[in-house]
């Protein structure tokens, strides 16, 4: 069911500090937006948000038939699987201590 | 600023659990990730070669794989970067050194050179099955490695 682990979003204060992952650590710019900005790490996406939590993205086939299965099996999710404006099918469920974890698909 | 382009992927990320066995059911028999290991303290999962690693009262650590652990850190830390530890052998087989970004999130640079052979693996999990499991106690498996 899970393919990949796709992204990783993380909490930072201020984007401008963003600087630090292109300059510094030298990786490699996807995309910048005012409240976010994503890396590529060698195929694994890490995106920096101010104010934002711990995200863990997996990506999977079909966003809902693994939202039925995993909610059958007594999964927590969040919110039911939903379009997002930036062309993903994302559901985010939590572990049995919280950790945040979003099955993600594109649209084909 | 040169950039440093030591990186080449995460290998691993480490979340914090509450309870290995409960986490374990959990990622292994509800998610269905492949279980690579297990601990009393550790579990480790692959999800198609991201390693998750589950640690009670663990912080969350992105590891970032790299060829030489020590030119990397002497790299960074010439550009200023915080170090928390110095280049170090883990137990485990792997080399490592852990930095904080601005705002103290930690990431790891690591290793996973096989000392038995010195071949450099792309993943903790090729060098745990592929060497250390292999080579323990094994001198004709060593001597196979070249060695």
């Amino acid at each position: 069911m899970i393919k990949k682990l796709y992204h990783i979003t993380f909490p930072v204060s201020d984007l401008k500090r963003a600087a630090f992952y292109e300059n510094v650590l030298g990786l490699k710019k996807t995309g910048e937006w005012p409240t976010y900005a994503e890396f590529d790490v060698g195929g694994v996406q890490l995106g920096l948000e101010p104010g934002g939590k711990l995200e863990i993205f997996l990506l999977v086939e079909d966003v809902d038939k693994a939202y039925q299965d995993l909610k059958e099996k007594g999964v927590k999710f969040a919110t039911e699987p939903k379009d997002q404006h930036w062309g993903g099918r994302t559901a985010p469920f939590i572990d049995p201590d919280g950790n945040m974890f979003t099955l993600v698909h594109f649209k084909k | 600023m040169k950039r440093c382009s030591h990186i080449k992927r995460i290998p691993h990320i480490t979340i914090c659990v509450s309870d290995i066995k409960k986490s374990v059911f959990f990622y292994q028999d509800i998610l269905g990730l492949e279980k690579i290991g297990e601990w009393p303290t550790y579990a480790i999962f692959d999800i198609a070669g991201v390693e998750l690693g589950l640690e009670p009262k663990a912080k969350l650590e992105i590891c970032l794989l790299v060829d030489d652990v020590d030119k990397t850190y002497l790299n960074l830390k010439d550009k200023g970067v915080k170090f928390v530890t110095e280049p170090k052998d883990q137990p485990w087989g792997g080399r490592t050194a852990t930095f904080l970004d601005n705002d103290g999130n930690r990431f790891v640079i690591e290793s996973f050179q096989c000392k038995v052979c010195g071949k450099i693996c792309q993943s903790y999990r090729e060098l745990l099955e592929e060497h250390l499991k292999k080579h323990k106690g094994h001198v004709k498996e060593q001597e196979k490695c070249g060695r």
